[in-house]
């Protein structure tokens, strides 16, 4: 066995050894991983507010959210910027093509309806 | 079960056998997890009853994009510009036929020194029917983009993906079109107040027709949505059911968390060519310590990716082990226009070499038609 196996994996990593450098990533990887679970457990969600967009920005303290709203923002902000302008009358077509999409129900769809297209 | 009923499997099931699609095995699967289902879709029925009060309208839409890439690969110069029009026209509230075509222009210096030639692809990403059945049930019939994994149906349109490149591993399940000709169901299986479980099932035929060419597979993909945290994981399958008759599997989460800005995505595939992940994270700076307001409109990316070919790789992977770093740096004008540059360096055994993209995206909704205004 190699001698460099018994270095601590941040010696490894900086003596440029491609396996340990991968241990390191994967590791490195895992416990982000977890620490992001983690995180999820004990913290308790807010709920998300106004702006998501692909970048996922932070939900704010909100006093409470409209249904669709907040079903925009859990599911259709993951991937959308909100639409700046949205003409009412391509609304159905589009939330009747995300339904698909994003398979959500029939109730979410109709929350959402009213939410862009009140 | 009574005689009846045994007759009538018997006869769907040796149906079903007579197009030879899906062997018994599979077919057995695909039923149990179709009869699981229908309490499910019975229960649904009570959604239907939501009152509508909306102004929203149904009239046919024209969507979609444009978008032009400088591309830089290994030091050759790619002009890449694009117009992906996605057509919508609902039939009711229920019936949707929907339809993505691609249209890519692809030019490069003639012996890297001479003028720009080249010429325009034309591809049709999908073209299906879409049918609203139930609260929990839908079905789409047609050719539809192959549901694995997360990048294939949700990230690939140039509007949406974060990084211009698609990840080393995207030909796994997806190799050669990323679409079948058949018909799926999808929906969420079940709609708890702190988690949905979502589901598709898809079966497809062999096609020669051009542009509409698939191979004979089924498959499916099952996720589990937690909408508090945001967070998100799956698993999808696909077996071809010609040729070699190969399993595809991905594993796949997605991460949002409601306390920072950043989301998180990552994905493993693997099949008898290769295996491989793709992991990336994107960045918002909502409260930047210098102008804010126009760093806000900034998004940082990185996306790790790395292959392991099998058995001599190929089939739309490449035949040595793969890793690539990407970083990239978007900004958005506005929630339809946006600037994108990405870098990547792609590590080889046979030589590394740079990948630059840099360019903009513009994403349209038109109505075709007059509708309800509001």
């Amino acid at each position: 066995m190699e001698l460099w196996i018994h270095l601590p994996l941040y010696l490894a990593f900086m003596a440029g050894k491609k396996v340990m450098r991968r241990m390191f990533i994967g590791q490195l990887a895992g416990m982000l991983l977890a620490c992001g679970i983690c995180a999820v457990a004990i913290f308790p969600a807010t709920p998300p507010a106004a702006a998501s967009a692909s970048g996922a920005p932070p939900a704010k303290a909100a006093p409470a959210l409209d249904p669709g709203e907040k079903i925009f923002e859990q599911n259709c902000a993951r991937c959308h910027v909100p639409p700046m302008s949205f003409s009412p009358r391509v609304t159905g077509t589009i939330i009747a093509h995300m339904r698909m999409r994003a398979r959500l129900t029939r109730k979410e769809e109709l929350q959402l309806l009213k939410y862009l297209a009140p | 079960m009574t005689r009846y009923s045994q007759s009538i499997a018997k006869n769907i099931e040796s149906a079903w056998f007579a197009i030879g699609a899906l062997p018994r095995p599979v077919f057995a699967c695909l039923v149990a997890v179709l009869w699981s289902l229908l309490p499910f879709a019975a229960c649904a029925q009570s959604d239907q009853n939501v009152p509508e009060h909306s102004s929203a309208g149904y009239t046919p839409v024209l969507s979609g994009a444009f978008a032009y890439i400088q591309n830089t690969n290994g030091g050759v110069q790619s002009l890449v510009p694009q117009i992906n029009p996605l057509l919508l026209v609902p039939m009711g509230h229920s019936v949707l036929l929907e339809s993505r075509v691609e249209f890519t222009g692809f030019f490069q210096r003639e012996d890297q020194t001479g003028p720009y030639a080249g010429k325009v692809l034309k591809t049709v990403d999908y073209a299906q029917l879409d049918w609203l059945a139930d609260s929990h049930v839908m079905a789409a019939a047609g050719y539809y983009i192959i549901p694995f994994g997360l990048f294939s149906e949700r990230e690939s349109p140039v509007w949406i993906r974060n990084l211009q490149n698609d990840p080393i591993t995207y030909a796994i399940a997806t190799h050669p079109d990323g679409a079948a000709d058949g018909f799926q169901l999808r929906g969420a299986a079940a709609t708890l107040p702190f988690a949905s479980i979502q589901y598709t099932a898809y079966v497809s035929a062999h096609s020669n027709v051009n542009e509409l060419q698939s191979a004979r597979s089924s498959g499916g993909d099952v996720s589990i949505y937690f909408p508090s945290p945001r967070f998100e994981t799956g698993f999808s399958y696909r077996r071809t059911l010609e040729g070699n008759q190969i399993n595809n599997e991905a594993a796949y989460l997605s991460w949002q968390p409601n306390s920072v800005s950043l989301d998180l995505k990552a994905e493993y595939d693997n099949n008898h060519y290769g295996q491989g992940y793709w992991i990336e994270a994107a960045h918002v700076p909502q409260h930047f310590f210098i102008a804010p307001d126009f760093f806000h409109h900034f998004q940082g990316v990185a996306r790790m990716e790395q292959l392991v070919v099998r058995n001599g790789g190929g089939n739309g992977l490449a035949t040595v082990n793969e890793e690539r770093p990407v970083f990239g740096l978007n900004y958005l004008i506005r929630d339809d226009w946006r600037f994108v540059a990405n870098y990547g360096r792609l590590l080889t055994k046979n030589g590394n070499s740079n990948q630059w993209n840099f360019g903009f995206t513009y994403r349209f909704i038109w109505p075709l038609w007059p509708g309800k205004k509001s």
